[in-house]
């Protein structure tokens, strides 16, 4: 009976080709959405979970002030008082980027993490050389990722070889490590010695005098013994709270292979998920199966009538209801079976654009793997069965004799559940239209909104920290950069425009404020085309005495003139306030410009500017190169362009972008689907009336018309609801930025015509051929 | 075989009631071939449906092969059905998306029947109606006759103890008609009871009694004998 039944359904996808393929594709659209989703959740979900120790391993967390930042001598402390904890590490990470030199050449290491030997027994590492047992011999000991030794390296064997942090600290290179895998929330380049007090690299103090009160916090990791319970060592450490003092009162432990999703304490320098996110992607996969299910059920329905005539034949036989029903549910098996596996081909296909959307790269292969696989399967046969059951059931109650009667068979009551589940998947993806209209609109206004600076043809240099020594050699290239042709101007600053670093509290004439200070010479209003709107010319005696303000800082302490204005900060007696500048955006869109001051003053440099002649980028990056590498090679090159780096300001928002972009494309693909359910279903049930109606004289159009109305009133339904959903959502999105588009009316009205553009499309084709059909043929049942 | 006692089918739409056949009795023994004629309407398809067990009576008693079967549920009517009862219909109503061979199978595959009995049975009855070289052909590929001849196989594959035919020619020109009545006259010779529905007085003769219907209510039988006097 099974092979029966299998070959008759398999028969019945290939008679109906068009129609499965719709099914079978709309089906895979949503299932590969699914996929992705599924395996998003199971990436986010293995963080950490690769390590041999992985159930034994926790964090010290001060419960006190919810931080994991604790002073390193705890760790003695723990291991010398709680026999239940086998072993303790520690572990910070430097947040910024250091320069590291191999021999004469200079290289920026992100994630240069500070840990102790404790931190490789407890950690699994796979060594690719050095050795694994105490791998930082001493203080000077670095083991390197296999990134951060081909960075220094290159292809050379760095094992043994020297390399120098900062310009100050030798190191010897003791050992080299596979990179931590993407699914580990610690990620580093580099691993120094916390035993080396220069490795220590936080620091705080009550008091700067009074040692006993600086602390050196880290984060402490615990490895407790296999019997060990975690919520007995907390009360045993807690209930012995002298022990860990002064460092810390009350801990808590947050479990390793919870640290990526369920950290929230401060200091945690991890990698960190987001549940809530994780949540709603589950809530989204969770909602697109449902719909794909639902839609599937539809365009079954709606094909109903062509499978009466079988039934009845079958029923009259003698075929069982149950019968029947394994005939539908084996059809529908196969259906979601070809669909899983078309779903598959479009995962391996739309995996990459997707991982550049998620920002985190996922495999397909994972899915292929056990025990995914088998949960795969066992999920086909689920969707399959879930999604065939209601018109198995529905298609197995036909009565035969009303079948051979001829009689209508209807299933009516539940069009406006179908109606209704439409309006909401045509809401979704009105909606999603909108937002991404919206979003589209604003990322380009902050994109191209004048800045009140000129970022075209702009460069930015990052100046390393010079040694005394080398301070000559770097004046040397500032000269020859100013020489170059290909090099309009050139400003020397500390601080720019998109990072300014500095912040001092001014009082002014009875105005207490801070103003983000930029420190800058006597070129960076020219090298950066900002408009000077008050005051008096800079003079070459002014350097190191005055400064300028913003027009922002000059409303805000509501001044008419400059007239013996002095800003009150920096150096005693403040500096002369000479001129105003116009506004411009120091930061990006997000934020408002708010007061600030340009100092003229030479001092601790951060940044070279320049501005480029249009048509010479390429020669200028190449002279450039080669100045720096002649004359200061030890020093890493790091530059930027402004229009790139602002532009980079709003990926978040591209990326939000796409994602919706996304979303939108999904939801209106399956809205397609659910519509073009409706369109069959209707057609069929309409196949009297419009024959009818043909015989009466009603034209093609005409009935055209009539059979799309009913669409087009959903869709006009579903706008009405959509717009002020999407208008409050976009609303709540653009307060994260200070300068905002305006929310036209035409891009809703356009999201709306867009909707019923591709509604229009989808149903035409159904009603097309009804309205087409030879009034005979629809007519013969009478 | 069959009895029936003031069987009465009655359909009921919000409005409107309309009886389908009222107080019909007959008795049908093994053997016979009994032929039902009557104008449209007069609920010849009514009493075929009931009959067959497709239907309940509303009110009534259907006696089968000794069996009160009118309050039977579906599950049981079903399980009558596929052991006693084989049906031929006007358009044939073959699975056009099983060959010939599958078609007439399908009775089989409901009684569960074992693949080599399924086998033996299929080919014996393939020969019988003279279709075995059609047996992997679609029905599309067959003429009116052919799929009637496949329709008459499907409905005798199982042994069923009465055919019920619903106006068998009625999709089918004289020679293909006069063929398959002669088939169903073989097979009752053959001991099979047959009821038929038909609209031909000529065919109506071919049964040894004919049942006559008007507004759902016998109107006159007529035995052969009597009638070919």
């Amino acid at each position: 009976m099974f092979i029966n039944n299998l070959k008759i359904s398999l028969r019945n996808l290939i008679k109906h080709k068009t129609f499965s393929l719709i099914n079978i594709l709309g089906f895979a659209f949503s299932i590969s959405i699914c996929l992705v989703i599924a395996l998003f959740l199971i990436k986010e979900h293995s963080y950490d979970k690769y390590h041999a120790n992985a159930d034994q391993i926790f964090r010290l967390v001060d419960a006190d002030d919810n931080s994991s930042s604790i002073d390193y001598r705890v760790k003695k402390a723990v291991l010398d008082n709680f026999p239940d904890v086998k072993n303790v590490c520690l572990m910070q990470i430097l947040s910024m980027p250091l320069e590291t030199n191999n021999g004469n050449n200079g290289y920026y290491i992100n994630n240069i993490a500070s840990v102790d030997n404790a931190f490789f027994e407890m950690f699994s590492f796979s060594f690719v050389s050095g050795n694994p047992s105490k791998p930082l011999q001493n203080p000077n000991s670095v083991v390197l990722t296999e990134s951060g030794a081909r960075t220094l390296f290159g292809v050379e064997n760095p094992l043994g070889k020297e390399i120098v942090l900062g310009h100050q600290t030798p190191l010897i290179v003791t050992g080299v490590i596979k990179d931590f895998p993407d699914n580990s929330s610690i990620q580093a380049n580099m691993l120094v010695s916390a035993e080396n007090d220069k490795f220590k690299f936080a620091f705080s103090c009550g008091n700067y005098k009074d040692v006993s009160s600086h602390r050196y916090p880290f984060r402490i990791y615990l490895q407790l013994n296999k019997n060990a319970d975690k919520e007995q060592l907390i009360n045993k450490i807690n209930s012995h709270a002298e022990i860990l003092a002064p460092y810390t009162k009350r801990i808590d432990l947050l479990p390793l292979k919870e640290m990526y999703l369920y950290d929230n304490t401060a200091g945690g320098d991890t990698k960190k998920g987001n549940p809530g996110l994780l949540r709603l992607m589950a809530g989204i996969g969770l909602i697109v199966l449902i719909l794909a299910i639902i839609n599937y059920v539809n365009l079954t329905m709606a094909k109903q009538n062509q499978r009466n005539k079988e039934t009845g034949i079958r029923k009259t036989i003698g075929a069982s209801r149950n019968e029947m029903v394994l005939l539908f549910l084996t059809e529908s098996v196969l259906v979601t079976m070809a669909a899983f596996t078309v779903a598959l081909m479009l995962v391996f296909i739309g995996l990459p654009f997707f991982n550049s959307i998620i920002d985190s790269p996922l495999s397909p292969y994972t899915l292929i793997q056990f025990p995914i696989n088998i949960l795969f399967l066992i999920s086909i046969l689920l969707i399959g069965i879930l999604s065939g059951i209601g018109p198995a059931l529905s298609l197995s109650s036909l009565n035969p004799v009303r079948v051979f009667s001829g009689g209508i068979i209807t299933i009516g009551k539940k069009k406006y559940f179908r109606s209704i589940l439409t309006v909401f998947q045509f809401v979704v993806s009105i909606a999603l239209i909108i937002c991404i209209a919206v979003v589209q609109k604003q990322i380009n206004f902050v994109k191209h909104r004048d800045a009140g600076f000129n970022k075209e043809q702009l460069l930015r240099l990052d100046l390393p920290f010079i040694q005394p020594s080398d301070r000559t050699k770097a004046f040397t290239v500032l000269d020859k950069l100013r020489q170059y042709p290909g090099i309009l101007n050139l400003s020397v600053t500390g601080g720019v425009p998109g990072n300014i670093h500095t912040s001092m509290g001014s009082a002014i004439e009875g105005k207490s404020k801070s103003l983000q200070i930029i420190y800058v010479d006597s070129t960076f209003l020219q090298t950066f085309n900002i408009q000077q709107i008050k005051g008096r010319e800079l003079l070459p005696s002014d350097i190191g005495n005055v400064c300028m303000l913003n027009e922002a800082a000059y409303k805000y302490f509501g001044w008419n003139d400059l007239d013996n204005k002095r800003y009150n900060n920096g150096k005693v007696g403040g500096f002369e306030v000479i001129g105003v500048v116009k506004d411009f955006h120091y930061a990006s869109m997000h934020q408002p410009i708010e007061p600030m001051c340009i100092i003229f003053n030479f001092q601790s440099p951060t940044n070279i500017n320049l501005r480029i002649a249009k048509g010479a980028v390429g020669p200028s990056m190449d002279y450039i190169q080669k100045v720096w590498k002649e004359i200061l090679p030890d020093y890493p090159l790091k530059y930027q362009f402004y229009d790139e780096w602002f532009d980079g300001m709003y990926r978040k928002e591209e990326q939000f972008a796409k994602t919706i972009g996304f979303f939108a494309l999904l939801a209106i693909g399956i809205s397609c689907m659910g519509i073009l359910g409706l369109a069959t279903f209707s057609a069929e049930q309409r196949t009297k009336e419009i024959g009818v109606r043909k015989v009466s004289g009603a034209q093609t159009a005409e009935l055209m018309i009539m059979l799309n109305k009913d669409f087009m009133r959903w869709v006009a339904i579903a706008f009405v609801i959509a717009c002020p959903i999407a208008w409050y959502a976009v609303n709540q999105w653009l307060m994260n930025f200070a300068y905002r588009t305006e929310i036209s009316w035409w891009v809703f009205a356009l999201s709306g015509l867009t909707a019923l553009v591709i509604a229009l499309f989808t149903v035409s084709w159904q009603t097309w051929r009804a309205a087409t059909r030879n009034p005979v043929e629809a007519l013969r049942y009478e | 075989m069959i009895r029936t006692n003031n069987l009465k089918k009655i359909y009921r739409t919000e409005e409107v009631e309309t009886t389908a056949l009222d107080n019909v009795n007959i008795e049908i023994k093994e053997g016979e071939f009994v032929s039902i004629m009557g104008p449209s309407g007069c609920g010849k398809s009514t009493l075929m449906n009931i009959l067959g067990m497709l239907d309940n009576p509303t009110e009534g008693e259907y006696n089968f092969l000794g069996t009160e079967v009118s309050k039977y549920s579906e599950r049981q009517r079903a399980s009558m059905r596929k052991n006693n009862i084989g049906f031929v219909f006007q358009s044939f109503n073959l699975i056009d998306e099983l060959t010939i061979y599958e078609n007439i199978e399908l009775p089989l595959l409901y009684l569960k029947t074992s693949v080599s009995e399924r086998k033996k049975k299929v080919g014996a009855v393939l020969e019988r109606m003279q279709i075995m070289h059609r047996r992997n052909h679609f029905p599309q590929q067959l003429s009116g006759g052919q799929q009637q001849r496949v329709a008459v196989a499907r409905a005798l594959v199982s042994n069923p103890k009465i055919i019920l035919a619903d106006e068998p020619t009625g999709n089918l020109d004289s020679l293909h008609g006069d063929e398959v009545m002669k088939m169903l006259t073989e097979l009752n010779e053959g001991g099979t009871t047959i009821v038929m529905v038909t609209h031909s007085p000529a065919y109506a003769d071919y049964g040894n009694r004919i049942v006559h219907l008007f507004d759902g209510h016998i109107v006159t039988e007529n035995m052969k004998g009597k009638f070919h006097v």
